[in-house]
């Protein structure tokens, strides 16, 4: 009986599909959309309490994320062993030529090295070339046309501080834009907020990255076309006072609007990243003197 | 009590989908783009068929938890999820008579299209330039194309959904 009702009556059909209606649901729906604006206007002009927000549930959700990837690695690791399978023999080969040319490097490198001891004592310059790092899994992607960025499982307890240059094994790949206790989000160099200053080439060109959402950064600045060559290596040139120069990015190629980079790191699939622990007179002014100076402390511990 | 308990569903799957969008699976970047539309298709969905079952602050509070696990603007998938939601559960009755087949593809384009616009029109103006296009296309078509995916793997929770909410109702029908 109850079923005939229920197909004559409209309220009930709309009950039974789970249907909406009714004024009430309109407001709370017209409601919410309104608070999620005014959240978006609220970050926009970098309101405190917004921030704050952030960083508590950073390292709230960050363990939650750091169990649900386990997954996601395991696919990761699955698809780089299998990738690696497939061109085994190639690889070994040219691992060999590599390694042939790498100890040639090696000797070089360390004449090299003594040389640049020899002459830094001559100048009495400070000592930067080596940096401490923390190396992190990346536990969540925020990868949409809209923003580039990855969350790590290292945070302020490990020593990191915003400002701090991330790489791989391949290159450089962003920095840490903000830091929980245990997390830490990386803006990667491809996010449409990203500007790096970069040196390209052996000419050392200085120009401008400038990320636009697309997987090839554009480069801006350019003096002129003669100054550069396509294939040219670009690299970090520290001139923002925040990273530290010569921090391989990739390569530079031409593109319809000027001159693009395709990254050396393949950042679709950054599975683990390195923070680097680097000084820079940037650092300062973006996390404060004692924010840096306790960091410091702690890594000296 | 338990055989209630599917009513839950629909937001604790739309809850899963969105986590799991968020995950480094090291898919190419189109797919990447994908994935967060992925979680609007199964929203979109829940809104069409089971609208009072997955209420709109629990699709606040996934768009919420996007713009957290992703690291974006607070506040933009909250409203895409929204825009989605809004579009699903105001569709008008004619395509209610035709969920399955051409027209859920074609409406879910409709709403796809408008959701990314919408989402290309707040990036570029929170960025005040604007972002590139391209990307958000492909993204969008194959969220496109994953729909009919979609809807296989929800239909059955659906109809479990479905059941739960039906003997809710007899229940009260038997009491009054």
């Amino acid at each position: 009986m109850a079923g005939i009702v229920l197909a004559h009556d409209g309220f009930a059909r709309d009950h039974r599909n789970g249907r909406a209606g009714g004024i009430l649901h309109l407001t709370i729906l017209l409601a919410l959309m309104f608070v999620s604006i005014v959240l978006m206007i609220l970050e926009r002009v970098d309101y405190k309490p917004i921030h704050n927000f952030r960083t508590i549930t950073f390292d709230l959700i960050s363990p939650v994320l750091e169990r649900a990837s386990a997954p996601a690695m395991y696919v990761q690791h699955i698809r780089h062993q299998v990738n690696g399978y497939m061109d085994l023999y190639a690889q070994l080969e040219q691992a060999k030529a590599e390694n042939q040319q790498l100890k040639q490097w090696q000797w070089r490198a360390q004449q090299l090295e003594t040389e640049t001891r020899e002459y830094r004592k001559l100048l009495m310059a400070v000592d930067d070339s080596s940096y401490g790092f923390a190396t992190g899994r990346v536990i969540a992607d925020g990868r949409s046309p809209f923003v580039r960025t990855a969350l790590i499982n290292i945070g302020r307890a490990q020593g990191v501080i915003n400002g701090y240059a991330v790489v791989n094994s391949e290159g450089f790949v962003g920095h840490v834009l903000e830091t929980g206790e245990h997390s830490a989000r990386v803006l990667l160099f491809t996010d449409i907020n990203s500007r790096i200053p970069v040196e390209i080439g052996v000419g050392q060109v200085r120009a401008i990255i400038r990320g636009d959402g697309d997987n090839r950064p554009a480069i801006e600045f350019v003096p002129s076309d003669k100054a550069v060559a396509i294939g040219d290596e670009v690299l970090t040139s520290g001139q923002d006072g925040l990273l530290p120069r010569g921090l391989p990015i990739g390569r530079l190629v031409r593109s319809d609007s000027g001159f693009r980079v395709v990254p050396r790191v393949d950042l679709n699939q950054l599975d683990f990243a390195s923070v680097l622990f680097h000084a820079a007179p940037g650092l300062e002014l973006v996390n404060g003197a004692t924010a840096s100076a306790d960091v410091s402390a702690l890594r000296q511990k | 009590m338990l055989r209630r308990l599917p009513i839950l569903l629909p937001a604790l799957v739309s809850f899963l989908v969105a986590l799991s969008a968020c995950l480094p699976w090291g898919a190419p970047m189109p797919v990447q783009f994908a994935l967060p539309l992925i979680t609007m298709a199964v929203i979109f969905y829940w809104a069409i068929n089971q609208t009072r079952q997955l209420p709109s602050p629990a699709v606040f509070l996934i768009g919420l938890f996007t713009d957290l696990a992703t690291a974006g603007p607070l506040g933009f998938w909250a409203f895409n999820y929204l825009a989605g939601y809004a579009i699903g559960s105001y569709a008008p009755n004619w395509y209610h008579d035709r969920r399955d087949g051409p027209a859920a593809m074609l409406f879910f384009t409709i709403a796809v299209v408008l959701v990314s616009l919408l989402g290309w029109l707040l990036t570029s103006l929170f960025n005040l330039q604007p972002t590139a296009v391209r990307p958000m296309l492909l993204g969008g078509l194959i969220a496109v194309a994953a729909y009919p995916v979609v809807t296989y793997v929800l239909k059955p929770i659906e109809r479990a959904v479905a059941s739960a909410v039906q003997a809710g109702l007899f229940r009260q029908d038997d009491v009054a």
